[in-house]
């Protein structure tokens, strides 16, 4: 594959993406996000998520499973995958309903082979976590000798994403290691006002100034990822990742709208260990089973209490658990009639978000269908995900969100040297 | 044969046989594209507002801000404008102001090609009077009778010779100085009210007669006799340049006062001896409250503008002002005049400690301009709000190192918002009487003020 057709191909998953967010910047995600820490964006490329989201334990030089830094050792071309999805989804409270749309691109990872098949350099860019929900109800305010209405909105807008930078090793025919040093920032900005629209001026300027206060953390901190993939037997791999505690800093500046006076104060963030594991295994001459296990105990999180506005709000805080299992039917080595040519993916999620929402934990599962195009020349593939999901129970939670979102990737491969 | 089979073993090779699924690709990113472009988001709503447990527990707060902690009447004065070039004489009396007009005329070598210096003999000359013009809001000036009725004004005019011809230099300012008069009422018809826009007073032939042969400049007083209603009433002076402000009058005519002498003759046309030169007096100033217990006081004409603050120690810092309302209250029965903007401009407190009184442009200069109301009538306009948050704000904010106070001021050129008026604040004599602290609760000058504020969520705080 020339560079132009990766090019092209870039373009090609990028364009629809981009145009749709210009054309609609729509923020919101799940209200489940307001809460606390926030939501886990969604991990891996658009093929893992097709599957239900495993991916740790991939050895493909075609295919880089960049879930697993070790899975990098491998590569035999410079390899660079795109990710990117747009999400439609219900969300439903006793109240009200609403419909959101939201489109991002999540996840950008590169490899460039230092010693082909066996040393190789990983890069790339990664949404950790993300919240964005805004919330309006309509008030009204008795004062002096007068009737105020308007709203009183609230904003919760901002992620944390990391950019891991590795070395990955094949020490042996059936192990490789990986280990990553992940620089992590983000911001977290919170809006919580009162628009007063009424009374008004006579050019409709609303009389009474409106209440803007806003909060906006900025983050800035280092963690390590150790990795490792093991392949005990023909066409069975078993993956890792660690991740270590680690501390985050944080800058907090607060200020009311309209007024001078600003407050910045210093802070850390505790954030806990979180281990991965994998396993794949083929499955007669084409299919593939594979599942992984996701963990990271959130009560280990340490932050100031006033961290967040919610009184008790680490009290609320659970053991965060993901499991995502799926199979795929991989390409072929021959041709095939007609669609039979297609890789084809299906898979499970089940996610136990890392708080609890209205005394109960957040459950979400997922189904997920997915299939990818080979480019020319075995230069990269086009994958594509479809996942149907749940967030949330409206008899525990007191709200829940569905949705679907379709998750698109291209991989360019290129022999630079 | 054999290369004819890995021919096909090539074309089944899968990268050679997936190019064939650019079609489909394409397809599928077109159906990207549509999906992803058509999809909206809802506005925000109540979902989720229950897992919203931050508020604003300390918006909306009220403050009535009603103590004056100082007031002070600020002279403003435009040097280019003295007392004696403004373009209104007023005449008359009205809540401790007092004033006539002085006018001279000079004798000396009277007469044009119409009118030749031997046609004014007694045989000629059928009447002399002297005209005046009111400009028209004054002619609209009324009073209710004891009965209940609605009538207009009762005027008795007065003229009297100067004892010698007035210096205008000395009234530049106010209070200036009666000249000294002859006794004699000049006017056959001072005991009589003379209505209309345009009153002539009928002089003897006598005097004026004499004046002609003596040829000299000849002082003139003119006054309200006592039975006059208490007014204060503008009538046009030689330097009037705004005729928008008197009824419509014949070509020819001199607005200033002046002399209309008629002859014998109707052919002849009447001749008219303007002034070279006039001035109101105004002897007398009502003084503008010393305090703010007595009441705030806006003057036009000659100028006296307040300058007041409020005690804002109970605000407390760092706070959004989402309000701040002055609130005033005109006393409309002691309030008179024309129609004029009220501004309401922060002003450098340092300034009014250093003079009582400004040029204008060092008080223009010294105002930053806050809100105002454009056209008000004294005589209807009663309570009185005006907008100050901006100014409140900048006060918590500390945004000057220098104390700040109100100052309210008329229409003047520099506060263009407000300049409604075809006339400068020198031209009519206005005055808003506004209550002062000694008033109910309800009526006195007061600052109501709403504001917010946000409790510190600082991250770092445990």
């Amino acid at each position: 594959m020339t560079r132009t057709r990766m090019l092209a191909a870039l373009i090609v998953i990028l364009a629809p993406v981009g145009l749709a967010g210009f054309a609609d910047r729509a923020d919101a995600q799940t209200p489940f996000a307001l809460q606390s820490v926030g939501q886990r964006l969604a991990d891996g490329d658009a093929r893992m998520l097709g599957r239900g989201g495993w991916g740790l334990a991939v050895a493909d030089s075609l295919h880089p499973g960049f879930k697993n830094p070790a899975s990098t050792a491998v590569a035999r071309q410079v390899g660079l995958t795109l990710t990117g999805y747009g999400e439609t989804a219900d969300h439903d409270s006793p109240n009200a309903s609403r419909g959101t749309y939201r489109t991002y691109v999540p996840d950008a990872r590169a490899v460039v082979p230092v010693i082909k098949g066996e040393l190789a350099f990983c890069a790339g860019f990664k949404l950790e976590r993300g919240t964005s929900w805004h919330t309006k109800v309509d008030s009204t305010w008795s004062i002096w000798d007068q009737t105020l209405s308007g709203s009183e909105q609230f904003e919760r807008e901002g992620s944390t994403f990391k950019v891991p930078l590795g070395l990955a090793w094949r020490a042996h025919e059936a192990l490789t290691a990986a280990v990553t040093l992940n620089l992590e920032r983000g911001s977290l900005r919170e809006t919580l006002a009162a628009y007063f629209d009424t009374p008004a001026g006579h050019s409709g300027v609303p009389l009474y100034r409106s209440v803007i206060a806003v909060a906006e953390d900025q983050f800035s901190g280092t963690s390590a990822t150790l990795a490792a993939l093991a392949t005990p037997a023909r066409d069975v791999r078993v993956g890792a990742t660690l991740t270590g505690e680690h501390t985050v800093s944080g800058r907090r500046k607060s200020e009311l709208g309209g007024v001078a006076a600003r407050t910045f104060t210093d802070f850390e963030l505790r954030r806990p260990a979180e281990l991965a594991l994998g396993l794949a295994a083929g499955v007669g001459d084409r299919w593939e089973a594979g599942l992984d296990v996701r963990r990271q105990d959130w009560r280990r999180f340490a932050a100031p209490a006033a961290w967040l506005a919610q009184p008790g709000w680490q009290d609320e805080l659970v053991c965060e658990l993901q499991w995502g299992a799926g199979v795929e039917r991989r390409r072929p080595t021959a041709r095939r009639a007609g669609w039979a040519n297609l890789p084809l993916r299906f898979g499970v999620n089940w996610h136990r978000w890392p708080y609890r929402v209205g005394g109960s934990e957040v459950i979400e599962r997922s189904l997920s269908v997915g299939t990818g195009f080979p480019l020319r020349g075995e230069a990269g593939t086009l994958d594509v995900g479809l996942t149907w999901g749940r967030i949330g129970d409206g008899g525990d939670n007191g709200l829940s969100s569905t949705y679907l979102r379709l998750a698109v990737s291209v991989t360019g491969l290129e022999a630079w040297w | 044969m054999t290369g004819k089979k890995a021919l096909v073993l090539d074309r089944w090779r899968p990268n050679r046989t997936m190019t064939a699924s650019r079609p489909a690709a394409a397809l599928l990113a077109a159906g990207l594209a549509a999906w992803l472009a058509g999809c909206t988001s809802d506005l925000p709503n109540r979902v989720g507002s229950g897992l919203v447990d931050d508020d604003l527990d300390q918006s909306l707060i009220q403050l009535l801000a009603a103590d004056v902690t100082t007031c002070r009447p600020l002279a403003v004065q435009d040097p280019a404008v003295p007392v004696h070039r403004q373009q209104v004489l007023y005449l008359g009396e009205q809540e401790g102001t007092r004033s006539r007009i002085l006018a001279n005329y000079d004798f000396a070598d009277i007469g044009d090609e119409t009118h030749p210096h031997t046609l004014f003999t007694a045989a000629n000359i059928r009447s002399v009077k002297l005209s005046l013009t009111k400009l028209s809001h004054y002619g609209d000036l009324t009073r209710i009778t004891a009965g209940g009725d609605t009538v207009a004004l009762d005027l008795y005019y007065e003229i009297r010779q100067l004892t010698a011809p007035f210096d205008s230099t000395l009234y530049a300012g106010y209070p200036g100085a009666l000249p000294p008069t002859g006794t004699t009422i000049l006017n056959q018809d001072a005991n009589v009210p003379t209505p209309g826009n345009e009153p002539f007073l009928r002089l003897f032939e006598s005097d004026f007669l004499a004046w002609v042969d003596a040829g000299a400049v000849v002082g003139l007083e003119i006054s309200l006799g006592a039975a006059s209603d208490r007014a204060l009433v503008g009538y046009a002076a030689r330097e009037l340049l705004r005729y928008s402000e008197l009824d419509d009058v014949a070509v020819g005519t001199v607005v200033a006062p002046n002399f209309v002498v008629e002859f014998e003759d109707n052919s002849i046309v009447n001749f008219l001896l303007p002034p070279v030169a006039d001035t109101s007096t105004f002897h007398e100033v009502g003084a503008p409250p010393a305090g703010a217990t007595d009441g705030i006081l806006l003057r036009t004409c000659l100028r006296s503008y307040p300058a007041f603050d409020f005690d804002f120690s109970a605000l407390p810092d760092d706070v959004l002002i989402n309000r701040a309302v002055l609130r005033l209250t005109n006393d409309r029965d002691v309030a008179f005049g024309n129609d004029e903007a009220v501004v309401v401009a922060e002003i450098d407190s340092t300034k009014l400690a250093a003079a009582a009184a400004l040029p204008l442009a060092e008080m223009t200069a010294a105002c930053y301009v806050i809100t105002g109301q454009a056209s008000l009538d004294p005589t209807v306009s009663r309570h009185l709000e005006f907008d100050v948050t901006t100014l409140v704000q900048r006060l918590v904010n500390d945004v000057y190192a220098g104390p700040r106070a109100i100052v309210l001021a008329a229409g003047e050129d520099a506060f263009p918002n407000y300049d409604l008026a075809a006339v400068d604040p020198d031209f009519y004599f206005t005055e808003f009487r506004f209550l002062g602290t000694a008033a109910a609760d309800s009526l006195r000058p007061r600052l109501q003020i709403t504001y917010s504020r946000r409790s510190e969520r600082l991250g770092g705080a445990e």
